[in-house]
């Protein structure tokens, strides 16, 4: 397994070549931020795909918006029921395949990744140096309930896994097409995230983590991984193991 | 009633012991004989597999068979070291329900992967629609 660390500067300067990339972005409830976010990725030229995961709030109304502005470049699949981040993340990425992706990135919708991340996680694809990048979040500045759930679960991944990385838990990912249908996820709710590095690990594939900026805003501090998700995915680890 | 109530016997020491059957020992033989003729019956209409209705019928026969002879258990419990017939009865009722579960459980994540499976479909197959339009 070929793991290099590069920082976001390194890349600053690299033009910004967005063909071939898909972005897919899976939102569940997410209409305060959803639309910023894909219009902005869109503006970029990138293609968008938006997983609505059953969202009961105005979610598919914004981005049906957002499609009217950028109609060659986003897509909408609609789950009719929500079927969690996981199943969310499937749907994008399979869709992404068959719309001919050369890249496909994971981007979450709650504004927490900044938009010139999106090049820094696809260089290493792109230069040939890996095929899958993860887009690691310095754990630095996260606030101190999140440092401890996301470092109890990098260390559950590495003992279920025997994996070593630096963020599991990161929304932000990109992939090269090629690999995609070597991932068999299974797994609905936030514990994709622990399975993407297993079958990472599993399919023996090229795996370069990225340092990126997050960004903290109220929206984001209620999502993601903290104690209760981490001991659910612990749970699931642990069946997956006994299967 | 009175003659099946006089024909109940019973294995103590070896020695085939006659007696009267307990209520609670004809309640659970007239339910386990119901219990068969009503899963033989749903078999015939075709509505449950060969599998289940073996099983149902096996464990409603041996519910049958240890109300009619209840230190029956206590014969089998001492032979696996297992102080008391009931004893026996619960430890066997436990692990069966243990296992049950594991297999909803199965079944259940099975069926979550297809609904998973189809709401992918669903979401694509619309997406590719609108376009169309």
């Amino acid at each position: 397994m070929n793991k290099n660390i590069i920082s976001s500067k390194n890349s600053d300067d690299a033009v910004e070549d967005t063909v071939g990339v898909f972005i897919v972005v899976p939102a569940f409830n997410e209409e305060k931020t959803v639309g910023s976010i894909v219009e902005e990725l869109a503006k970029r030229g990138y293609k968008i795909v938006i997983v609505d995961d059953g969202s009961v709030d105005r979610t598919y109304e914004i981005v049906k918006g957002s499609k009217s502005k950028y109609p060659d470049n986003v897509f909408i699949l609609h789950h009719p029921v929500n079927r969690g981040l996981g199943a969310a993340l499937k749907t994008g990425m399979i869709f992404s395949l068959l719309k001919g992706a050369d890249y496909v990135v994971t981007f979450d919708a709650d504004g927490q990744h900044a938009f010139e991340d999106v090049k820094n996680v696809c260089l290493p694809l792109k230069l040939g140096n890996a095929q899958v990048v993860i887009g690691a979040r310095p754990f630095e500045d996260m606030p101190t309930t999140k440092r401890f759930a996301n470092n109890m679960m990098n260390f559950m991944t590495f003992f279920f896994y025997k994996i070593k990385v630096k963020d599991s838990q990161s929304g932000l990912r990109a992939f090269k097409s090629e690999v995609i249908p070597k991932l068999n996820i299974l797994s609905r709710g936030y514990g994709v995230s622990s399975e993407f590095i297993k079958e990472i690990h599993k399919n023996h594939l090229e795996l370069e983590e990225v340092t990126i900026k997050t960004i903290y805003t109220d929206e984001t501090q209620n999502k993601g991984t903290n104690i209760f998700v981490g001991m659910k995915i612990l749970f699931k680890m642990i069946i997956d193991v006994l299967k | 009633m009175v003659i099946i109530i006089l024909f109940f016997s019973d294995v103590e020491e070896g020695e085939v012991v006659f007696g009267l059957l307990g209520i609670y020992q004809i309640l659970f033989i007239i339910l386990a004989v119901l219990t068969i003729f009503f899963v033989l019956k749903i078999y015939n209409n075709g509505r449950i597999s060969l599998k289940t209705t073996v099983l149902w019928v096996c464990l409603w026969i041996m519910l049958f068979v240890i109300s009619l002879s209840p230190d029956s258990t206590t014969f089998l419990a001492n032979r696996l070291g297992i102080g008391r017939g009931l004893d026996l009865l619960i430890i066997i009722g436990i692990l069966g329900t243990y296992y049950l579960i594991f297999r909803l459980y199965l079944k259940i994540e099975n069926i979550n992967q297809n609904i998973n499976k189809l709401v992918t479909e669903i979401a694509i197959h619309n997406e590719n629609h609108d376009n169309e339009k």
